[in-house]
């Protein structure tokens, strides 16, 4: 599900349901760092693009700009080529096409399930309407849910019932703002098949913003990476995870170490070096500082002597090692982890 | 916000109406206290000159000591009835709880005036020991004691009546964080006296604050009950100044003064509260349960039982006795006089009722769809006026405001008649501006608990914001806005200072009513309006406090 | 379309329905007594006039002539207090009464300059004293109250009462303002406690011993004495009365009374009202109903009245009554007299 060829560039552009955001700019009144700068990123038609990056790093900025309850200081934002807003025009939020489940859900209390699905769909016969949310409730799992009410719903519940919601009037472009956050990680995983699939079914371009890895890895055709208000990298994830363009975009993905040795490149992954004994020589040695368990795997913490943060190296679970104990450490691949020459375009944090 | 620093153009139309209708109601509110502060400013003629001299050099030293007095004294006991009270009643469940919690916010239905009046028959039982000291010690012992019983009398009285307010701040304040934080304290080994004294109270410290702030104010803002009782705070000062003397420009002058320390204490009040902790609210919030020993169970009751027995149940008695003193007179009485008063009243608060919320709502939920600095300025602001002005002050500004601009039209045009400085109209403008501030509390603490993300959900599914606010905040409202709506209410009843200073010709309401029976001194007379007063307000307590307004956090 | 007039029992029903309503007179009054009410009614049952009575307090109903001068909503205007009387006059609201009766029936002092208002009750500002407790010499005057030997022992009501501020006004126009100075504060330093609640309260409260000596109000003398409960009427019987003089003339009184508005609509109804209140027979009934002196000297006072001793009201004072309002409000003011 997740191999996807990506259309070509001009076709991309003039679909009804492809966005197109261009030097995107916003900044916040009484902040001196501008929250979003020179944003640029295309999605392609009924595609899935995640967004992650740290707190700070302008995400929510950019999905509330898409909305329209950010005005942008420059830029444009043009959705199946009609311009949504540019610095000559500025649609006004409700009248964007653009659905938006938040992060709480937000159904409303006082409604039930059959109005909270139809709010978006007033000016539907009401024929149209029950068959809409029939639809859209067998599709997230939840028939015959109409009469209830979202007090009386689970966590999980409620957050399908919220993309449902966004989904009713089929608007061409749907926000995911970290909708699964407050969730375990198995609902969280079962909710993530199941809004894919939902949204290939109903081909609606999406932008799912994330700060959990594995949803953006998984579900995502491709990924934007964040940092301070630019995006630093945007590919698919398995290019993502295999050439991340620096440590920061790295290290959203997973463990790693930032090593300021002339030997070898500035950072590693945990799962790159191996522990090996002191006598087989390593590049470098140390103590053994601590071990943590994983079930699959363990993380052991090596501290360097002449390096203040331990090093963190990722071994099989079976491997017994005493804290205490001094260790060497071997880099496990020769390949050197290098960033590969990018294009132009990803330099310029350009998706697309 | 619908969305932040945007071109005029994409407002909707509604959304400009909107905002257009909360700037003038806005302003309108703010009129009356703007132009008492002009007087500040303004120079007064030769004659209000000697009159404000006079006042300034006789009067005003005494009526700022007794008002301190009181207000002090008065907070101080309302603490003492009312945060016990609100503490037992959050941590521990006993039988009968939930009687006794509806009971102890009642005294709030009983004007103070009616119950100084009831008092004197209490009061004339010191007497004999007044008599005995001025036996024995002489006149001087007896003129000191006589003074400071009476300190004390009034002092109870309003303590007794008023507790109401620090009850309710306290019972929001000890719920939530306070028993979270409380039983983190009883877990690491304090007692519960303990773990009171110094998490809960500190913690609770900012809402309770706001409380004992709202019963300095209606100590400050009485009337009745204080001249009653032969004291002359700044509001009766203001009142003889004004009706007495017939000074109009000197009481401005007087009442600008006043404004400017009661915005000092506002002042202070809010930066206590500024610095509170934000609630936490956590909906697993327990009770400590049942009262474990027996003496934890006895406090629990006393403390309930106390308050109720002297801000509810001995004046109840004390109206009772008086209904049984004036059947002998059931003949004599005038059902007319009352059943016209008793309309008056109703109109009265109806229609204050109404547009008090109705503004509260327009202007508040303007502030929260825009981003114009100032007009969250002024949505705050109107909610102060009311809050922080005595009443009199209010009427005075009003009165100005009202001859200014009667002047502008000529009295015979159906305008001019309209817009007389004795009209219905103005008494009501006052009313509204004093008890705005209550209605738009409690919608402001509705609309602050639904998220803004609840907005956006729907503007996203292609609403404008007004068409959310109707479908969306206004049904979450209600029981805000009935919790409101109730508390206006009972106020509008209640007032006397307000309705004696502006009625319009020939309008009685029932506070009015019963302080001219006082004042002629058919004192028993006043039994039956003011157990109409009373039981109409205790109606609608009973009803808010049945319907739970206090916990908003739940929906449907 | 048939108009009121097409048929003739209908224009006549509409021309006596019309006739009807001419008989009324509006009234302004200050009073609200229950009397008046007896009183108005037995004057409609007599004439056929109709009364009606809009009640406010003096001040009020003065703002509320100014701004109705042009079309005066009233007829009558009726207070419990000289100086508003003088007030409205100099305000050029009353119009002359030109009524023989009136003129017989009440005496000169006791009439407006200008023939502009006349009395129709009196009530005296009188000494009450605890007769079980007070022994020997009673005070004779008003100034003698003011003297030290009294402290701590006095009671008397607010100085915002209009009966107060014409008292004060009475010593001022009797003895200068400086002796009226001295008076009010040699006064103040008596009270027993400062002024609070009405004269009844200061009766009461002599009674329960809280001091020997109030001035009140004769009116309240009687609504004690057939009070509503029995402590109204025990305190009724546990004090005494003395009718102090003021300086060389007599008792404080002030009166009740009424002029006709200027301009009124039934201004000839209005006199009639006015000459029903001063004839005989209700002034004897207002001494019964209400304890209120009647104006007329023909009158013979009630037996409860005689009981209080002679009066020797001070009726010279009556015109200066208005005259020392203001001066009066300040002398209280001045000397903390609340």
């Amino acid at each position: 599900m997740v191999g996807v060829s990506f259309p070509k560039r001009n076709k991309m552009m003039t679909s009804p349901n492809s966005l197109a955001v261009e030097n995107l700019s916003v900044s916040y009144p009484d902040s001196k760092e501008p929250a979003l700068q020179k944003v640029t990123l295309n999605v392609a038609a009924s595609s899935i693009l995640s967004i992650v990056g740290a707190s700070g790093s302008g995400k929510s900025t950019l999905l509330r700009a898409l909305c329209g309850l950010e005005s942008p200081a420059s830029g444009t934002i043009k959705l199946g080529g009609q311009v949504l807003c540019s610095s000559a025009k500025f649609v006004r939020p409700d009248r964007r096409k653009i659905g938006l489940v938040s992060q709480s859900g937000d159904l409303f209390p006082h409604l039930n399930v059959f109005q909270n699905l139809g709010y978006g769909l007033t000016n539907w016969r009401r024929a149209d309407r029950k068959t809409r949310c029939k639809e859209l409730l067998e599709a997230i799992g939840l028939p015959n849910f109409e009469k209830r009410f979202p007090h009386e719903l689970s966590g999980g519940e409620k957050q399908r019932i919220a993309l449902a919601r966004a989904l009713a009037p089929r608007p061409p472009l749907l926000l995911l703002d970290e909708p699964f956050s407050n969730l375990d990680s198995n609902l969280r995983q079962s909710l993530r098949r199941l809004t894919a699939d939902i949204l290939r079914k109903e081909k609606t371009t999406t932008i799912f913003v994330t700060h959990h890895p594995e949803d953006a890895l998984s579900t995502g055709d491709s990924i934007a990476v964040m940092d301070s208000g630019t995006i630093i990298q945007c590919d698919t994830p398995r290019n993502l995870w295999r050439n991340p363009v620096s440590p920061v975009a790295a290290s959203l993905f997973d463990q790693i170490n930032q090593l300021p040795s002339s030997n070898f490149p500035n950072w590693l992954r945990a799962n790159e070096l191996e522990l090996v004994e002191e006598s087989h020589g390593g590049f470098t040695s140390g103590i053994i500082h601590e071990i943590e368990f994983f079930g699959k795997t363990q993380m052991v913490y090596v501290k360097i002597q002449n390096n203040l943060t331990p090093v963190i190296v990722e071994v099989a679970s079976e491997e017994k090692y005493q804290i205490g104990s001094p260790i060497s450490i071997k880099r496990k691949r020769l390949k050197a982890i290098q960033s590969k020459r990018l294009s132009t375009e990803h330099k310029q944090g350009i998706c697309f | 916000m619908f969305f932040k620093k945007k071109p005029f153009h994409s407002d909707t139309w509604g959304l400009r109406l909107w905002k257009f209708l909360a700037w003038a109601l806005g302003l309108t509110l703010l009129a009356p206290v703007l132009v008492i502060l002009l007087s500040l400013f303004s120079s007064l003629s030769p004659d209000s000159t000697e009159a404000w001299q006079q006042i300034s050099s006789f009067l005003l030293k005494d009526a700022i000591k007794e008002t301190i007095i009181l207000v002090i004294g008065s907070c101080v006991v309302a603490s003492l009835l009312g945060i016990p009270a609100a503490w037992f009643i959050e941590n521990f469940d006993f039988p009968g709880k939930r009687l006794l919690s509806i009971a102890l916010v009642l005294p709030l239905a009983i004007p103070p005036f009616i119950a100084a009046i009831i008092s004197s028959d209490l009061r004339e039982k010191l007497i004999p020991f007044l008599i005995k000291i001025r036996r024995e010690e002489g006149v001087e012992s007896f003129l000191w004691w006589e003074e400071h019983l009476r300190y004390g009398c009034l002092i109870l009285l309003f303590g007794s009546l008023l507790y109401p307010y620090v009850f309710l701040a306290g019972r929001s304040a000890f719920a939530g964080s306070g028993i979270i934080m409380g039983e983190a304290g009883r877990m690491l080994g304090r007692s519960p006296w303990r773990v009171f004294s110094s998490i809960q109270l500190p913690l609770a410290r900012p809402a309770l604050a706001a409380g004992i702030f709202l019963v300095a104010m209606e100590v400050i803002n009485d009337y009745g009950a204080v001249k009653h009782f032969g004291f002359n705070t700044l509001t009766v000062t203001l009142f003889t100044t004004w009706f007495g003397m017939d000074q109009i420009e000197t009481a401005k002058k007087l009442a600008s003064w006043i404004l400017i320390s009661v915005f000092f204490l506002v002042a202070l009040e809010h930066w206590h509260r500024g610095r509170a902790l934000r609630s936490l609210h956590p909906e697993g919030a327990k009770s400590f349960g049942s009262p474990s020993s027996i003496i934890t169970r006895i406090a629990c009751y006393l403390s309930c039982l106390v308050p109720i027995s002297l801000g509810l149940i001995l004046p109840l008695f004390g109206l009772i006795d008086w209904l049984l003193k004036s059947s002998s007179i059931y003949d004599q009485i005038d059902w007319e006089e009352i059943i016209t008063a008793s309309r008056h009243t109703l109109i009265l608060a109806l229609s204050s009722t109404v547009i008090c919320l109705a503004t509260a709502l327009i202007i508040i939920g303007a502030a929260r769809f825009s981003t114009n600095p100032i007009l969250r300025v002024i949505s705050k602001f109107s909610t102060v006026a009311g809050y922080a002005c005595p009443g009199t002050v209010i009427a005075l500004g009003v009165m100005g405001f009202a001859v200014a601009l009667g002047n502008q039209f000529p009295s015979e045009s159906w305008i001019g008649r309209l817009l007389v400085p004795s009209g219905f109209i103005w008494l009501l403008f006052a009313i509204v501006t004093r008890y705005f501030s209550i209605g738009s509390q409690m919608v402001q603490q509705g609309l602050a608990r639904q998220n803004k993300s609840l907005d956006q959900s729907s503007f996203s599914l292609g609403k404008t914001p007004t068409k959310t606010f109707f479908r969306i905040n206004l049904p979450l409202l209600k029981p805000s806005i009935l919790g409101g709506a109730t508390l206006v209410f009972v106020d509008v009843c209640k007032e006397l200072p307000l309705c004696l200073l502006l009625r319009p010709f020939d309008f009685e309401t029932l506070s009015t009513l019963t302080y001219s029976k006082v004042d002629q001194g058919a004192i028993y007379a006043c039994a039956i309006p003011s157990l109409f007063l009373i039981s109409v307000s205790m109606l609608g307590l009973i009803i808010v406090e049945l319907n739970g307004w206090r916990k908003l956090s739940k929906t449907k | 379309m048939k108009t009121r007039f097409s048929s003739p029992i209908a224009a006549i029903a509409f021309f006596v329905g019309f006739l009807a309503q001419a008989e009324e007179v509006r009234l302004y009054s200050e009073r609200h007594y229950d009397a008046d009410k007896e009183v108005f009614s037995e004057f409609t049952d007599k004439t056929g006039i109709e009364v009606k009575v809009v009640k406010a307090g003096a001040n009020e109903l003065i703002a509320r002539l100014k701004s109705e001068k042009n079309s005066p909503q009233a007829d009558l205007y009726i207070t419990s207090d000289a100086a508003s009387l003088t007030k409205a006059s100099k305000a050029g609201l009353l119009a002359p009464l030109k009524s023989e009766l009136i003129n017989a029936a009440v005496p000169q002092a006791l009439r407006g300059k200008q023939d502009t208002w006349a009395a129709f009750t009196m009530r005296g500002r009188i000494l009450v004293y605890a007769k079980d407790r007070v022994k020997g010499q009673l005070p004779k005057s008003y100034q003698d109250l003011a003297s030290p030997e009294y402290r701590g022992n006095l009671l008397i009501r607010s100085s915002t009462s209009k009966y107060n501020r014409s008292l004060l006004a009475s010593i001022i126009a009797i003895q200068g303002k400086a002796k009226a100075i001295q008076w009010a504060t040699g006064m103040k330093n008596n009270f027993a406690r400062p002024p609070q609640g009405n004269d009844r309260d200061q009766v009461r409260a002599v009674a329960k011993g809280i001091a020997d000596y109030a001035i009140v109000n004769t009116y309240y003398l009687g609504l004690l004495k057939n009070g509503e409960s029995q402590e109204d009427r025990d305190a009724h019987a546990a004090v005494g009365v003395v009718l102090p003089t003021s300086g060389d003339r007599g008792t404080h009184v002030n009166i009740s009374g009424g002029g006709i508005i200027k301009g009124a609509k039934n201004s000839s109804n209005a006199r009639k009202l006015l000459e029903y209140l001063v004839s005989e027979k209700v002034q004897k009934k207002y001494q019964r109903l209400t304890s209120e002196y009647a104006v007329s000297t023909k009158v013979e006072h009630e037996p409860l009245q005689k009981a209080w001793g002679e009066i020797n009201p001070d009726l010279e004072s009556i015109h200066d009554l208005g005259i020392y309002d203001q001066e009066a409000q300040k002398i209280f003011n001045m000397v903390g007299w609340k």
